[in-house]
């Protein structure tokens, strides 16, 4: 796909850029779907590569971030692999439609779905009924989102124990003996603060808005409101830790490439407030490099390169192409903390819960 | 129209080359944060469009967060335990008038919200000040919450961003279907903006109710309709005014009117702040074992 973009060379210039700009705008309207064609990148009016728009994110597709072991070895669908999985989305997708119309809750459309923790991220069958893609998931053609001969994370050995705790811990049948004490025994999510920043654009439920002004690229997820405010003025990174981490940007030729480090430890008191799914929990040693290409009016090329030797034994690369969605045009306010009646009933209830039976949680007491 | 349109972006896209720099007082790309790499002037800098550049971070110097009206210095919450820290500063109110034309049942509310500011209610998030919570401040009250925010100017779209609760809002000056975003009440409402001059007027719509103007208490209803007016002042400043009208909560329309000021630091931004963390131990500390108190 790539080699059949042709991208403006950096050196082309803002001058260049700019009177191009109508023609490629243009283009741009009429640009045909992806790697059909010989793509120009639109640039802004102040002459930067144009990422500008609402993205859908992981929720259009249906790869599964680590490769199922019936693909162990290939890291690519066949044309007749990926024809038959479309085929049942849109038959899927279709029955969703009927049952919505029909006024039954879209749960409900969603039946059917195969399921099985080896073909999807934790819990995602489960979770599809947070989202409504209105246009059936997109098969692409990677086994997984991780790229390479593997396609799993490389936790180091100790890492999985924790990750299992963690999906018990925040299933909805947790241990019996575990009672929450506060809200630090919830992962950052319930506690309507963030998934973190590795699965912002491919695992969330809602879609992802690019803005830019000069020098700025901004990304926001709907999903939590996560906001990265990422400057590619050329500055360097400090040293001001936070939970997203700190990101700056830089353009390489159409390119955006970017570069997070600087994340919080907050989250790492294992094993009392350290529950959130461990691949997507920022570690202080995390560092991140992500890079988005346009490669038609309607996509984007995004991979991101994980490294942290605190959890994993090397690299790892996951590689998505997001696409301007055809039915969300619009990010909505997503205000979760702000009624996070959640919380409250379920410290309550594990109040009442100690009050009329004396249970303890036994794990750390 | 469109010739000299296009003359003079090329023209100020090759003087912007020949000096190493984005034209026309657009901030540099060496982090330089004066636009136009000089002393306030009395133009407002331009942006590659033509229209005034707002591009930059912001931050009000004033105390309406803590009292939108004139109000005396007060101590703070707990001075037993906290000293000095979290005094209320008096100020001078930002309100035309200063009197806010509230019809009688809304000052009886007004003053309940002040009596219960800072009550946290397990069983009514509504009570008490969304501040303390970590609320989204929602409109008018982002603007001068005593944080910083930072406009991001494209050009169909204006992004504004607040550091506090990291809030967002992205002024529409293309023509968008507002059918979704009125669809519910949201917390920082929905803004379509567009150009008066020199002057961005921005008219939000479909804000909740459970947003306040202030740690004093005033409120207003889901009626409310706010047109804020940003206005250039010379290269580093904006005049900022925001028209309140609620006819559920008052009995007319009325105004504030605040400068705006910009941050020169070399490397001005806003900050990650999480304030959901801060604000939980106030929230559920009831609730955990062992409790706080």
């Amino acid at each position: 796909m790539k080699a059949r973009r042709m991208a403006i060379p950096v050196t082309f210039g803002l001058l260049a850029a700019t009177m191009v700009w109508r023609l490629t705008f243009l283009g741009a309207q009429q640009a045909e779907p992806a790697g059909t064609a010989a793509y120009v990148q639109p640039a802004t009016t102040w002459g930067e590569p144009d990422l500008r728009g609402v993205w859908g994110g992981r929720h259009q597709t249906v790869t599964p971030l680590e490769r199922p072991e019936k693909f162990a070895g290939r890291e690519f669908l066949t044309e007749e692999e990926i024809a038959a999985r479309q085929k049942e989305e849109n038959e899927l997708q279709a029955k969703k439609d009927a049952l919505v119309q029909r006024g039954e809750g879209v749960e409900l459309g969603l039946r059917g779905r195969p399921a099985g923790k080896t073909d999807t991220i934790q819990n995602f069958e489960y979770n599809t009924f947070w989202v409504d893609t209105g246009a059936p998931a997109r098969v692409f053609n990677r086994t997984s989102l991780i790229v390479g001969p593997e396609g799993r994370i490389p936790y180091k050995p100790e890492v999985p124990a924790r990750v299992k705790f963690t999906e018990a811990v925040v299933s909805s049948n947790p241990p019996r003996d575990f009672v929450n004490r506060s809200w630090r025994d919830r992962d950052m999510g319930e506690r309507c603060i963030t998934d973190g920043t590795i699965g912002m654009i491919w695992a969330g439920t809602g879609p992802t808005e690019i803005t830019q002004g000069p020098g700025y690229v901004v990304i926001r997820g709907e999903q939590f409101r996560d906001r990265r405010i990422i400057p590619t003025d050329g500055r360097p990174h400090g040293t001001i830790r936070s939970i997203l981490g700190e990101a700056v940007g830089r353009w390489e030729g159409t390119t955006l490439v970017v570069e997070t480090k600087n994340f919080s430890d907050r989250t790492q008191h294992w094993p009392l407030d350290r529950f959130a799914q461990e691949y997507r929990t920022p570690t202080a040693s995390m560092h991140l490099i992500e890079r988005f290409t346009r490669t038609a009016a309607d996509a984007i090329d995004y991979t991101i390169t994980i490294t942290d030797p605190s959890k994993f034994t090397k690299d790892f690369t996951i590689s998505f192409p997001f696409l301007k969605s055809p039915t969300e045009q619009v990010l909505l306010e997503y205000a979760c903390h702000e009624a996070n009646y959640g919380m409250l009933h379920l410290l309550s209830q594990a109040r009442n819960l100690e009050r009329r039976t004396g249970a303890r949680r036994k794990i750390a007491g | 129209m469109r010739s000299p349109i296009l003359t003079l972006t090329v023209g100020a896209f090759l003087a912007g080359v020949l000096v190493g720099c984005q034209p026309n007082g657009t901030p540099a790309t060496n982090g330089d944060p004066t636009p136009g790499g000089g002393p306030a002037g009395t133009r407002a800098p331009r942006a590659v469009d033509g229209k005034p550049n707002l591009n930059g971070v912001w931050q009000v110097m004033n105390t309406a967060n803590w009292d939108i009206q004139d109000h005396d210095a007060q101590p703070g919450p707990y001075p037993h335990l906290l000293g000095a820290w979290f005094y209320v500063p008096p100020g001078n109110g930002v309100v035309e008038g200063n009197e806010l034309p509230y019809q009688p049942w809304a000052l009886e509310k007004r003053k309940e919200n002040f009596t219960k500011r800072m009550v946290m209610d397990t069983e009514d998030l509504k009570v008490g000040d969304p501040e303390a919570k970590c609320y989204m401040p929602g409109v008018p009250r982002a603007t001068y919450m005593p944080y910083p925010f930072q406009i991001i100017q494209g050009t169909e779209k204006i992004h504004i961003a607040y550091e506090f609760a990291h809030a967002d809002r992205i002024v529409h000056l293309d023509k968008v279907d507002p059918t979704p975003y009125l669809a519910v009440d949201t917390w920082m409402g929905h803004s379509e903006g567009r150009w008066d001059g020199d002057t961005l007027v921005v008219d939000v719509k479909g804000l909740i109710d459970q947003t306040w103007f202030d740690r004093a208490g005033n409120f207003h209803s889901n009626a409310m309709h706010v047109v804020e007016r940003y206005t250039p002042v010379g290269t580093d400043a904006l005049m900022y005014e925001a028209t309140i009208d609620d006819p559920k909560v008052f009995t007319k329309p009325w105004k504030m009117r605040m400068p705006i000021y910009r941050h020169l630091e070399p490397d001005a931004r806003i900050h990650e702040v999480q304030c959901v963390e801060f604000a939980e131990p106030f929230m559920y500390g009831t609730l955990s074992r062992p409790p706080l108190k």
